[in-house]
């Protein structure tokens, strides 16, 4: 366990400190966040004023190693936008963003892998075809047109559904849907891919020579080691989902991080940027952690290496 | 930094509470549902955001000591007069009987005490820049305030538009981080609920000065995608929804919805720099601006939702002068005045914004077009908009960009003209004529006379076409049928005491 742990941890010290000090340098490249709040018609006076009051004047290195001490702390600062404290306002979003697409992840799962094992299966039959043809189409469309297109379907024609938003189950649904359509396309492919790899394999064979039910075989001895990589692409897949629902996040009016991170980029928020970046690296690593422990649990050859090395 | 109460407050932010089924539909009378492009994260009001939507959530809760009405002038709000008593005093009547929605007295003192708090640099406070000339302020009596400047200015109480009062007594004790999450103030609403940059709910209260709302709730939220926010003035679940850019415009005036639209205090230009030899002569920029045709721009890009101009200031705003006309679209003029100035193969370079203002960047586009059509070639920088603002306040666009330079909530000239000093890094144009006005302006107490110092500075940057004037955009509601009282405001407030749904 340790030896899967602890390189993990090693990691993340590493990649944390990569991304604090790629953010703030290309943060501070272009664009002043003071002059972005008080807008187009403050004169210069009134911008040097508040920058100095945010200590935005101060040498660059002197902000680098105070940030640099504070997030060592856990302490990122306030929100020039907000006022309140950047890591707490982070974390909100998070929450958001950890509902939808563990949403997301859950529609998938529950449609994706029925559908790569029938199929696997039978792969020459018309409901295979049929199956593996939506999922191409889901893989294939952009949020950008299935996620409106949703809407007005469900909320303006048929009023089922409401529109955006997020608070109540209602208003969960199109935005888990639009986003797990995505996920769903392909986990089923390759599910599928997986499925037909160890179907074909001798200890399958043996399985069924042995007169083993049919479906026995198929769910405990095939679905088992075709989980394997499936539950790695996911894994990859789930880091990408919590920074990428932006686009999922903006049409539903979802206040997820994605979306939290893309208007503190626009307006230059230091402070709420590191924070939610951070946020997300920790949840990219700690996700490869857990994907990690996963497949141990799956595959004993995982664990064995682990215990022998 | 963290405390593990903040996670736990954090986590448990978003509950989810209503019951799963119908979708929530907007037919509760007495509850009125608005979508915004966009919400506060927090709601200390001077502090941290100055334009809107941020003031169209304030206004409801708070509110200032001189406010600004549908045509743009000033009017009694929390001060009931003001009077102009030395060219650097001003005095104000504060208005009796008020008090905060939790019973707290507004006074001379409160009055005192959020200016003072907002002119404070340590406290950060956005909104100082607009009321930065205030030297000192003291309480005359129990509602009387004496403000004095550091040099006349003809224009403070409607700098005063700017700032919300707050409740000393109350701010003190729960602390600046505590009132951005419930804040208290003198208007005919508090909040009921606050999700930071997602949605506030308001709830009607009975004993503001400005009397009883027509509507007992306020649920405002925030949509960001324009076409989202169509739907859902199309599905009944809003009753208002702001900025419906030109294109979705269309898909209302139909079931049950329509589009109010006003002229807001703003003009949309591309700013010429003078100084740059290409463009001194000012024939050539005047040919500029004989070959654009904005009135086709304003009908076919922005759906009609524009007023072409020919100057800087709206009729909304003081410093407008009617007998100044858009430049005639004659691009065979144009084409004259560049041969007249003998030149020839001009190159014009024009950096613009993708986003920040409706349509800017197709706006420039079609502007390009124009001029290659008289033989002007320009080309386009589009900046992301912090480097946009960056270069604008280091001077650094050259030799044109465009801009939208606004002047509400004060609906003055000054704070367009202001730019055209050529003191300022910002200016693009030196013109002792127009300096020597401006300075005069600025210290102008009669308010014709100093209007009229505002309308000589509009023909004069006219005349030398500082810029290609294109137009004064206007602001786009989505509303339903069952909204009455809605009058869209040149400021870009929403006036929702005066708004009703019906059942």
């Amino acid at each position: 366990m340790a030896r899967i742990v602890l390189p993990r941890l090693i990691q993340l010290g590493f990649t944390l400190l990569g991304v604090f000090i790629v953010l703030f340098v290309i943060t501070r490249m272009s664009g002043d966040p003071v002059a972005l709040l008080l807008g187009p018609s403050a004169t210069t006076e009134s911008i040097a004023q508040l920058r100095s009051a945010m200590g935005l004047d101060r040498p660059l290195w002197a902000q680098f190693t105070g940030e640099l001490l504070g997030a060592l702390r856990l302490d990122f600062g306030v929100s020039l936008r907000g006022g309140q404290d950047a890591l707490t306002l982070a974390l909100g979003h998070l929450a958001v963003s950890l509902q939808l697409v563990a949403g997301a992840l859950a529609f998938a799962v529950a449609l994706a892998v029925p559908v790569g094992v029938i199929a696997a299966v039978w792969p020459r039959s018309w409901l295979a075809r049929l199956l593996m043809s939506v999922a191409f189409v889901g893989q294939a469309v952009p949020i950008f047109f299935s996620a409106p297109l949703l809407i007005l379907l469900f909320a303006v024609s048929w009023h089922v559904l409401p529109t955006s938003g997020w608070g109540s189950w209602a208003q969960m649904v199109l935005p888990v849907v639009a986003l797990g359509l995505v996920l769903m396309a392909k986990v089923a492919r390759v599910m599928r891919a997986q499925m037909l790899e160890v179907l074909s394999q001798d200890y399958i064979r043996t399985a069924r020579s042995k007169g083993l039910d049919g479906w026995h075989v198929v769910v405990v001895h095939a679905l088992r080691n075709a989980m394997v990589p499936t539950v790695t692409v996911i894994g990859a897949d789930l880091g990408q989902l919590i920074g990428s629902a932006v686009l999922t996040e903006s049409i539903f009016a979802v206040p997820g991080l994605g979306h939290m991170l893309l208007t503190a980029a626009l307006a230059r928020d230091y402070p709420l940027l590191q924070a939610g970046i951070f946020l997300t690296a920790v949840f990219v690593v700690s996700l490869n952690l857990v994907v990690d422990l996963l497949c141990a649990m799956l595959d004993p050859r995982i664990r064995g290496a682990g215990a022998r090395g | 930094m963290l405390r593990r109460r903040d996670l736990v407050a954090a986590t448990a932010a978003m509950p989810l509470t209503t019951i799963p089924g119908m979708a929530p539909r907007a037919q509760s009378a007495g509850v009125l549902r608005v979508a915004l492009g966009s919400m506060v994260a927090a709601m200390e009001p001077n502090a941290r955001t100055s334009g809107p939507p941020s003031t169209i959530v304030y206004y409801p809760i708070f509110d200032t000591l001189v406010a600004t009405d549908a045509q743009g002038a000033p009017v009694p709000a929390l001060a009931t007069a003001w009077r102009n008593v030395a060219p650097d005093t001003w005095d104000l009547d504060l208005r009796a009987g008020v008090r905060f929605s939790n019973g707290e007295a507004f006074d001379a003192a409160a009055a005192k005490w959020t200016l003072e708090r907002v002119l404070n640099p340590a406290n950060r406070q956005v909104v100082r820049a607009r009321i930065a000339t205030i030297k000192s302020v003291e309480a005359t009596g129990p509602l009387a305030l004496r403000i004095v400047t550091t040099l006349p200015d003809p224009i403070l109480p409607r700098r005063l538009a700017s700032v919300f009062m707050l409740p000393p007594v109350h701010f003190e004790r729960v602390g600046e981080q505590e009132f951005a999450n419930r804040p208290i103030g003198t208007g005919p609403f508090e909040v009921a609920a606050f999700q930071p940059s997602a949605s506030v709910t308001l709830r009607a209260i009975e004993t503001s000065w400005r009397g009883r709302p027509r509507v007992q709730q306020i649920m405002l939220r925030s949509i960001p995608d324009a076409s989202t926010r169509v739907a859902a003035l199309r599905a009944g679940e809003v009753h208002i929804a702001e900025n419906i850019p030109p294109d979705l415009a269309r898909q209302l005036g139909q079931g049950g919805t329509r589009v109010v639209a006003n002229t807001i205090g703003q003009t949309n230009l591309i700013i010429l720099n003078t100084r740059n030899p290409a463009l001194a002569d000012r024939r050539v920029r005047q040919a500029l601006n004989h070959a654009v045709d904005k009135d086709a721009i304003v009908q076919q890009l922005l759906s009609g939702y524009g007023e072409a101009t020919g100057q800087l200031v709206a009729s909304n705003g003081v410093g407008h002068d009617p007998a100044i006309r858009p430049y005639a679209y004659d691009p065979a003029r144009a084409r004259q005045l560049l041969q007249a100035a003998g030149v020839r193969n001009l190159n014009v370079k024009i950096h613009t914004t993708q986003g920040l203002q409706l349509m800017d960047r197709e706006v420039t586009e079609a502007v390009a077009g124009y001029l290659s059509a008289v033989g002007v070639t320009a080309t386009i920088e589009v900046l992301e908009t912090a480097a946009y603002v960056d270069a604008y306040h280091g001077g650094r666009m050259d030799p044109a960009f465009f801009i939208g330079w606004w002047y509400f909530p004060a609906m003055d000239g000054d704070f367009v003209f202001v730019w055209n000093e050529s003191s300022r890094p910002q200016a693009r144009i030196t013109n002792p004529e127009f300096d020597r006005l401006y300075a005069a302006s600025t210290s102008e107490m009669d308010p014709e006379k100093r209007a009229e110092l505002l309308r000589r500075m509009g023909r004069l940057l006219h005349e030398e076409a500082a810029g290609i004037f294109l137009y004064h955009p206007q602001q786009t509601f989505g509303v339903r049928a069952e909204v009455s009282g809605f009058t869209p405001r040149p400021d870009r407030v929403i006036n929702f005491d005066t708004i009703a749904v019906a059942g």
